[in-house]
């Protein structure tokens, strides 16, 4: 039997991450906001935090756009645990 | 006035005086370490694509490689943008009745210790340093008379100047209670 990883699994990965780093953003965001320190500077470097975020976002989406997901990553064969030694 | 969230309760005669950061010049190496760490991946490609010049032509490899930078950045924002709220969100707050300290340790921590100005008993200004003496900025400490607790104001800029008014504030804080007292 054998058992292929695809391609897609890696985006499923960086989906993950990316649950993560809006949370973390948001609880970072909402820190800001809640202790009343939403001034100019604040707003400065939340917005500028925001615009690298979602330039980032941006160019991985069109340098990743043609790729096709459906190909495979990893090969696996169970043969190999059954394999038994050559003397 | 700056409004101070509900970490503090400010009551209807206090005024605020001072709302004091630390100087942003000490925010600087958080900064020059977050352009470092923006330039490595370049120097990354510039390495790997010298050394093996096909690596990138094999489409899983250049969506790896993608995927990881892709990764890699929005990790170093979020780390300045950490950084940055915890520089920021430490403050001092100076009203004509108190001292609040407010400090943010890591993003769920955050200490708020406050005392009533009339108990300040000694106020020491600590500037150490070439950039602190040239850019007039360093510590203050708040002590109480009881001597128990004290207050630092870290790096905050000018801090002779806050020293002075605390001084008059206190004075004018302890005169407003001994009336009161009597």
């Amino acid at each position: 039997m054998i058992i292929t990883i695809p391609l897609y699994v890696m985006l499923f990965i960086y989906l993950a991450f990316l649950v993560v780093f809006v949370s973390f953003s948001i609880l970072n965001f909402y820190h800001v906001v809640v202790t009343g320190s939403f001034t100019l500077s604040s707003f400065m470097m939340s917005f500028f935090i925001f615009s690298l975020t979602v330039l980032t976002l941006y160019f991985t989406y069109q340098l990743l756009a043609e790729v096709n997901w459906q190909q495979t990553l990893l090969e696996f064969s169970t043969d190999f645990f059954k394999a038994t030694p050559q003397y | 006035m700056p409004y101070l969230g509900h970490l503090i309760k400010q009551k209807p005669y206090e005024k605020i005086e001072y709302c004091l950061h630390r100087h942003p010049i000490t925010f600087l190496p958080k900064i020059l370490v977050f352009l470092i760490m923006m330039a490595v991946p370049f120097g990354v490609y510039f390495l790997f694509s010298n050394i093996f010049p096909t690596l990138f032509e094999t489409e899983i490899y250049y969506t790896l490689a993608v995927l990881l930078a892709s990764i890699y950045y929005l990790g170093i924002y979020l780390y300045i943008y950490g950084e940055f709220v915890d520089f920021f969100l430490d403050m001092w707050v100076v009203t004509n009745d108190r001292v609040v300290d407010i400090e943010q340790i890591g993003l769920f921590s955050r200490s708020v210790t406050e005392f009533d100005l009339y108990n300040i008993q000694d106020l020491t200004v600590d500037i150490t340093g070439f950039f602190h003496t040239f850019l007039n900025f360093g510590d203050l400490d708040v002590k109480t008379a009881s001597g128990n607790s004290h207050i630092v104001f870290r790096n905050i800029p000018n801090p002779n100047e806050v020293r002075q008014t605390m001084i008059q504030l206190a004075e004018s804080d302890r005169r407003y209670h001994l009336q009161q007292s009597r």
